[in-house]
């Protein structure tokens, strides 16, 4: 048995501080911040950071245990840690936010680490799963409804090896809550961030004067704010949520009105041009964004967020205007805080 | 060699039209001691740092500028929930009323049916083989008007596909309050009190041939009798008129039939013929409305040829097609 008492409360009734939670890249940027918060909940009793990287700063209830994910046989050891440690609670967020140049080793993270981590938690026998997913899963498609809800097919562009990761990590999800009716499985599928620490696509896009859009396209967008991802994920480790959730704040803009608000210039490329000229920076450089990406600067992919609020009690603190508002506030010269600056706090 | 890298881009020889380029302050007489111990490769970095952006930037703005190439036709600053911008809605409205009343001289008649609050749906024919039916008749409810002068309901038609998709196009229609068609949006807009304009015959009424272009396909889908009957919203058969292959500058009729409330709730849009019969309801009374518009038009067009029209409109109503 994993935890000392049997739990026979309803969910729904108060908690005694006995939780107890493992969070795989626990210092990324989204890690550090759910640190930060689980630290300071008085119904979390001790914290298990697992992560490449060691700690940032002495934290009072977490215990650290270095893993590699995309090393082998790393789920005895993750098995291990889970089971001294007592945890009835994995947050897995050890995935990518923004694809990366070696693909293979992105597989390795992604997929093979999920299944390592899935067998560990099997292994030990946790209560509850949180897994951080992502709604550009669903692809930007044209005959996409404006709201996507959790039910719509998963279609991301075939040629993103970074996609079809993301996909097969829901795959693996997935079927592990099937096989494992008696633990809460939760993917939370974050929308598109902006924020001060977050880096992808779109803040690498929009953090630029001159902003590459497609000629003649202007669809709809929406962004969500890293604070809400990080309410959204504790939420969801509090709650033992269930299922898929779409993390996707309320809210929507135009890309033109979007560069508008940032005082950004538009450089609208005929899509052929800007094709080329991603697949060129892309494979030649190593910068930029694989061309596969496209597609969301050309169609709807606008999640429906209702579900994390009306089930897990979410309350999105910012629209896609604030948020947007709130990263031009930030400016061009981007500074992360510091991981002491946010656990110190 | 560094050195020679760093050359051309300390001092750029051109300048880009336009946009003047931020430069920084020219340097005292005697250079200063760190400018001495100035590396080639700290100069580069430097360029590449603060001079290569603002020379893209300034050379970019002016090729935009010259070449008139934005990312949409009119910036907006904000949207509703489906993208439409109340601030184009306004700026552009004059423009497309005034096509409305002077190119296609429309007769707008029995808008005032159409309910000042809540949802409704308007079952609408395809009158071309361009969907520009669909923004038309939004401009003509926002033209109609509402209580003490202010303008009419703003409408959320249902568009095609390849019209909501289409470059520069789909994303003014979207701006001016059109919605790709599909049952999750139309579902949310009814729950959310908008009036909807449905096009059930799909894109087969944009397709008809010239000779059958008075007759109402069949429609292609009955998800909008479902919808009226799950969320209580009134049908409105409306008919727009003349049918024609391009938007010529002939008169059109706009006109909108008494409403059909369609009552079962969920139970009857679960039932196949309840939804059956309904659907055929409000397709023989749009039908209905169609022949009797064109009839009418015809016979004051020219009383020749109208006669002879009629009689065919009138043969091929009497046996709608499956």
């Amino acid at each position: 048995m994993s935890t000392r008492s049997p739990r026979r409360a309803p969910r729904a009734a108060k908690r005694r501080p006995s939780r107890a939670i493992a969070v795989t890249g626990a210092f990324g940027f989204l890690g550090r911040r759910l640190l930060a918060r689980l630290e300071a909940d008085p119904a979390v009793d001790r914290i298990l950071a697992l992560d490449l990287k060691p700690p940032p700063g002495l934290l009072r209830k977490t215990a650290f245990v270095r893993i590699d994910l995309a090393s082998p046989r790393t789920d005895v050891q993750i098995a291990a840690a889970l089971r001294e440690e007592k945890i009835d609670t994995l947050v897995h967020l050890a995935l990518f936010f923004n694809p990366i140049q070696n693909a293979a080793y992105a597989h390795e993270v992604e997929v093979v680490g999920t299944r390592q981590l899935l067998a560990a938690a099997e292994a030990a026998k946790v209560k509850a799963l949180v897994v951080c997913g992502t709604t550009a899963v669903y692809g930007a498609r044209p005959d996409n409804p404006n709201y996507l809800r959790e039910d719509a097919p998963l279609r991301p562009p075939r040629q993103s090896r970074y996609m079809s990761d993301k996909l097969e990590v829901e795959r693996q999800v997935a079927a592990f809550a099937q096989a494992h009716p008696r633990t809460s499985v939760a993917i939370l599928r974050l929308g598109s961030m902006l924020g001060p620490s977050v880096k992808n696509p779109a803040t690498r896009l929009f953090g630029r004067a001159l902003v590459p859009v497609i000629l003649g396209r202007d669809p709809l967008m929406q962004f969500l704010h890293e604070e809400d991802a990080v309410e959204a994920l504790h939420r969801a480790v509090m709650a033992k949520a269930a299922g898929p959730f779409n993390v996707a704040a309320s809210g929507v803009l135009p890309i033109s009105s979007i560069i508008q608000l940032l005082g950004r210039t538009p450089l609208a490329l005929p899509a052929p041009i800007a094709q080329a000229s991603l697949a060129a920076l892309w494979s030649t450089f190593g910068i930029g964004t694989p061309p596969s990406w496209l597609d969301y600067l050309c169609y709807l992919w606008v999640a429906d967020g209702s579900r994390a609020s009306t089930e897990l009690g979410l309350r999105y603190q910012y629209t896609t205007r604030e948020t947007v508002l709130a990263f031009g506030a930030i400016g061009r010269a981007r500074q992360a805080p510091s991981a002491e600056a946010i656990l110190g706090a | 060699m560094p050195g020679s890298v760093a050359e051309p881009v300390t001092e750029p020889l051109w300048e880009p039209a336009g946009a003047p380029v931020s430069r920084p302050p020219s340097p005292p007489g005697f250079p200063a001691a760190p400018e001495l111990l100035e590396t080639a490769g700290t100069r580069f970095r430097r360029f590449m740092e603060q001079r290569l952006p603002a020379l893209v930037e300034g050379v970019a703005r002016s090729w935009i500028e010259t070449l008139g190439l934005t990312a949409v036709p009119v910036e907006v600053s904000d949207v509703d929930a489906f993208g439409m911008s109340q601030e184009f809605v306004e700026r552009w409205q004059p423009v497309l009323a005034r096509l409305l009343s002077d190119y296609f001289r429309a007769e707008l008649r029995g808008l005032e049916k159409l309910p000042a609050e809540g949802p409704a749906i308007l079952v609408c024919n395809h009158s071309g083989v361009l969907p520009y039916d669909e923004l038309l008749l939004k401009v003509a409810v926002r033209e109609s008007g509402g209580r003490n002068g202010s303008p009419g309901r703003d409408i959320r038609p249902l568009s095609e596909d390849f019209a909501i998709n289409a470059p520069f196009a789909g994303s003014f229609l979207n701006r001016f309050g059109l919605v790709r068609a599909s049952r999750d949006n139309a579902e949310r807009l009814l729950r959310a009190g908008h009036i909807i304009a449905a096009f059930p015959e799909g894109t087969q009424g944009i397709a008809k041939r010239y000779e059958n272009r008075q007759r109402l396909q069949r429609f292609h889908s009955s998800g909008f009798v479902e919808l009226a009957l799950r969320t209580g919203a009134p049908l409105y058969p409306v008919a727009l008129g003349p049918i024609g292959l391009l938007p010529l500058p002939s008169r059109w009729n706009i006109q909108v039939g008494d409403a059909i409330r369609a009552s079962g709730g969920e139970v009857a849009a679960e039932d196949r013929s309840t939804v059956a019969r309904v659907t055929e309801e409000v397709r023989a009374k749009l039908q209905g409305m169609l022949t009797a518009l064109t009839s009418v038009r015809r016979s004051a067009d020219s009383p020749a040829s109208g006669t002879r029209r009629r009689s065919a409109a009138a043969g091929r109503s009497s046996a709608p097609r499956r």
